[in-house]
């Protein structure tokens, strides 16, 4: 027997690896109450027969039917007062993705109605190169700076210096609040709050006030947890009896196994019929694991869409997403700045939400102004 | 003795006969041992365990064909390095290979191309990246490791350069070219087929052809295996072309399941790819990279991270068992190459 375990014992350490991982995970979804609700392996969460009442169902379709409708108006409406000065220069750090790429385009936009020079300092989105680009950011001094989603923990230092050097920044899809080097911050939030509750009002009315449903998120982006408290909580307030549950994924899922993940969790909650995700590049790939795996008839509801995901809705493998408003996002930081680089007080306003499905989707929906005439409303307001 | 046959009587000895009986069940005991197919009887387990665990959703046939959908681009990346990595050449370029061939297909479709003109160009281009790594490695002597890295990333380069790693989407990318990935037989999609395919064929150019004796020989002893009048350098070169077209097909097959041309689909398959390729070369042949113990050491991981996925385990369960299983995999051929190189002494193989 000895002899048998001293010949074999790559092979025994790699049993007794994979049995002590599975123990782990054992404990791990035993005790875990951040991967899903109804218990492991249940496969059901509970509903009541009695749904939504109609008030409450009433109360959604309200807000659904206010979501669906394109806006019209920017968020900022408040004119600057004074003469914004041409000639200044703004540095934009983009993290490296499609959504951060196409950022920089719409804050070029923004700078050529204000005679700004931009400076785009392209990233990977990891830690390290977000600090250089904030490092050399403060060793150029521009005149002010645009950031998104990145924690203040990282740049810290950075933050403060500029402060120092009186350079507003600007940032999107931040924890924080306004100070300490923090001009302005759009997309926060209680922003994504708002939207999870859009999201939630389209789950109750389809749902017909009695479906079940879950929230994919993303932990490594905290600025989604709020999104996803707006979904759960407004979900189980306009519908008690409904279920909404939570399921997280790393973001090192993304493009690889998270629609494998997604199906697992379906397969275990057979009730579960609407999932909501955090991001729509979280469903890549997502429709064609769900048909292959019987799960045709699960509804996706997304929220920050691209291009793929447009995709999707218009073949009608993606019920609705909630756009991101790129643009009055991007311009309100433009805007913050120039306003801290005249003078005048900040204006905080919350962004437009808009709920886009197969009917009202347009044709070559991209990256777009959700406001129709952004540009020009955002140049009346500048005083150009 | 023996019947006559022929008017000629054969006699063999007692002890003969009791021997081949003995030689031919220490063969099965050797066969069905634990060092040799142990991932089959860690599987086992796994399986066992999941089926007690959640008994309502795990044995079941539609866990089966979760497994085998979700994992075969997974497979299809390992099979394209297994190749080189018998000859003992490292190809990380593979992953980024995948995107580009993908990125292009798409291309080339959303701007009228015809289906299959897309895909040779997708498949060329592959091969070209193919013969630049060849090139490099063979050509230019640089290790291959560092060599391939350094092309991976100039291919990064090269489709963010080209594409603003903005993914290519359009409707003409849902009709005929995702159904390449998207179709399925028996709920079972395409990708299970290619898979079968691919494995089969580097199983037989492995198992039956001089050439793929070769390649383990040039992966054991490139030196040695020169001496004794193999081209190796030719060998080696072949296989960078080898895995190259290989990661095009798959980023082909990869692009079509998601129905988009992503500038990144391929890398996250970098880990998984390289995982399942060592891990099986554990089973079956003691130490060398193989098809069916990759396809194995794929459905073994398949397996654990879908079981935890339907157990509700946490999100860092599977990352955690992929990991875990690598390192033991690795040590594992560590010592069975060790193990495999003292037993062979001073014995030669025609090669």
């Amino acid at each position: 027997m000895y002899t048998l375990m001293r010949r074999y014992r790559g092979a025994w350490a790699l049993a007794l690896a994979a049995a002590l991982c599975l123990m782990l995970a054992a404990c791990g979804s035993n005790s875990s109450s951040g991967s899903g609700s109804g218990g492991s392996g249940s496969g059901s969460t509970a509903a009541s027969t009695t749904g939504a009442s109609n008030a409450t169902i009433a109360e959604a379709k309200a807000l659904l039917d206010k979501a669906r409708t394109r806006p019209t108006q920017i968020p900022t409406q408040t004119p600057v007062g004074k003469p914004i000065p041409t000639g200044k220069t703004l540095s934009f750090i983009s993290c490296g993705n499609e959504d951060c790429t196409n950022q920089a385009k719409v804050v070029k936009q923004a700078t050529d109605i204000l005679g700004w020079k931009l400076i785009v300092h392209n990233t990977d989105g990891t830690p390290p190169t977000l600090k250089s680009a904030f490092d050399q950011v403060v060793r150029e001094k521009p005149d002010g700076l645009i950031y998104n989603a990145t924690d203040r923990s990282l740049i810290n230092n950075e933050l403060l210096q500029l402060q120092a050097l009186k350079i507003p920044a600007a940032a999107c899809c931040i924890l924080q609040k306004p100070g300490q080097g923090i001009t302005f911050v759009s997309e926060g939030p209680q922003d994504e709050v708002a939207k999870g509750k859009v999201m939630a009002a389209w789950f109750v009315v389809d749902s017909g006030g009695k479906g079940s449903t879950v929230y994919v998120d993303i932990p490594d982006f905290k600025i989604l947890a709020p999104l996803g408290d707006g979904y759960v909580n407004e979900s189980k307030r306009l519908c008690p009896a409904c279920s909404a549950a939570r399921l997280e994924i790393p973001f090192t899922s993304l493009g690889k196994d998270a629609p494998n993940r997604i199906v697992s969790y379906l397969r275990a909650h057979p009730d579960v019929k609407y999932v909501a995700l955090a991001i729509d590049q979280i469903g890549t790939g997502l429709p064609a694991a769900l048909k292959a795996a019987g799960l045709g008839d699960v509804k996706l509801i997304g929220e920050s869409p691209t291009a793929t995901s447009y995709q999707y809705i218009r073949s009608g493998l993606q019920s609705v997403t909630a756009v991101y408003d790129m643009y009055g996002d991007m311009f309100s930081q433009v805007d913050a700045v120039a306003r801290a680089l005249v003078g005048v007080p900040q204006v905080q306003s919350s962004p437009n939400v808009w709920l886009v499905d197969k009917d009202n989707i347009l044709a070559d929906q991209g990256v777009f102004p959700m406001v129709a005439d952004n540009n020009a409303q955002y140049a009346k307001v500048w005083g150009r | 003795m023996s019947p006559a046959r022929d008017g000629v009587v054969e006699e063999h000895p007692p002890a003969l006969r009791q021997q081949s009986r003995g030689e031919r069940a220490a063969s099965w005991r050797r066969n069905l041992s634990f060092g040799r197919i142990g991932a089959v009887y860690v599987l086992i387990g796994m399986v066992i365990l999941f089926s007690i665990w959640i008994p309502e959703t795990f044995p079941t046939a539609a866990t089966v064909r979760q497994i085998l959908n979700n994992y075969a681009i997974t497979a299809l990346a390992a099979l394209a390095l297994i190749v080189p990595l018998s000859a003992g050449v490292f190809d990380i370029s593979t992953p980024y290979v995948m995107s580009l061939s993908g990125v292009i297909a798409a291309y080339c479709i959303v701007h009228g191309v015809p289906l299959v003109a897309a895909i040779a160009i997708a498949i060329g281009a592959s091969l070209a990246i193919g013969f630049v790594n060849a090139f490099v490695v063979v050509g230019l002597r640089i290790e291959s490791l560092i060599a391939t890295l350094a092309t991976g990333s100039l291919i990064q380069a090269l489709i963010t350069l080209v594409t603003s790693d903005i993914p290519i989407n359009d409707a003409r990318l849902t009709e005929g070219f995702s159904h390449i990935a998207q179709s399925s037989v028996g709920n079972v999609t395409l990708p299970v087929f290619y898979v079968l395919i691919v494995g089969v064929a580097i199983w037989c150019l492995q198992e039956y052809t001089t050439v793929g004796r070769r390649l383990y020989a040039t992966g054991f002893n490139k030196e040695a295996t020169r001496l004794a009048g193999v081209r190796t350098e030719r060998l080696r070169f072949l296989t960078l072309l080898t895995s190259a077209t290989l990661a095009g097909i798959t980023g082909v097959v990869l692009a079509a399941s998601l129905g988009s041309g992503t500038p990144t689909a391929g890398t996250p398959y970098l880990l998984p790819a390289f995982a399942a390729v060592f891990l099986g070369a554990t089973q079956f042949k003691e130490g060398r990279f193989n098809a069916p113990g990759t396809v194995l050491a794929v459905i073994i991981i398949g397996t654990g991270v879908t079981g935890l996925g339907l157990a509700n385990a946490p999100s860092w369960a599977g990352s955690m068992l992929t990991g875990v299983i690598l390192i033991a995999a690795l040590a594992l051929t560590g010592v069975q190459r060790r193990t495999t190189r003292t037993g062979r002494g001073a014995g030669r193989e025609k090669v």
